[in-house]
């Protein structure tokens, strides 16, 4: 398995105060390389632009040095991949290339907090809850 | 030069001495990485709920939604 994580997971697990929350715990294994995850350029460009937006910025408090930093420590435990053109019917043209990263992984599995996403999943895709996604991590490091 | 000068001093290879150096890197910028996260955790101190909304919002404006 290897994971997608949205853009909307890294800024809740940045920000949420409860380590123990799922979104915490998935920051926090990207940091650490507990588990495989994939990125494309333009997903970590989006990385980029939320840890710069006004709101998030405000609330972590870090410097573009100190943001670069972070990514880097993320980026560096990820696997970088070629998106895959795909079709996908989806109210907004705007997430298609979360799917088309996802499309070019075997077992790829896409981890959001957006649950307009989680309802319009593609058949051939699978899209997930940060809780449901520490529950499929548990379940494959079972021996 | 100073990468052979570096090999030819400590007895490795150049590769060798790359391959340190990424790793030193590596080491370095995942300790940084937790300590930020845990300093950003510190600071904003929002619930799950709070944090994932601004997750939402942040995500939004990075793809230019109005939805």
């Amino acid at each position: 398995m290897i994971a997608v994580i949205d853009s909307n997971v890294l800024v809740a697990g940045l920000l949420s105060k409860r380590a123990d929350s799922p979104v915490s715990r998935i920051l926090a294994g990207m940091a650490a390389a507990e588990f495989r995850f994939a990125v494309s350029i333009e997903l970590i460009a989006e990385y980029h632009r939320v840890l710069r937006y006004p709101k998030v910025a405000r609330l972590h408090g870090f410097d573009d040095d100190q943001i670069n930093d972070l990514l880097s420590g993320l980026i560096l435990n990820a696997q970088l991949r070629e998106p895959v053109s795909v079709e996908v019917a989806i109210d907004d043209s705007a997430d298609v290339f979360l799917f088309e990263l996802l499309a070019g992984l075997k077992a790829g599995v896409l981890v959001t907090g957006d649950k307009q996403l989680l309802n319009q999943a593609p058949n051939w895709s699978s899209v997930v809850g940060p809780g449901a996604f520490l529950g499929l991590l548990e379940f494959s490091s079972r021996p | 030069m100073a990468l052979k000068q570096a090999a030819a001093e400590r007895g490795k290879t150049m590769g060798e001495i790359i391959e340190e150096s990424l790793e030193h890197y590596g080491v370095k910028t995942r300790v940084e990485a937790a300590a930020l996260i845990a300093l950003a955790r510190e600071r904003a101190g929002l619930d799950e709920d709070q944090a994932m909304h601004l997750g939402l919002e942040a995500s939004r404006a990075a793809r230019q939604k109005t939805n």
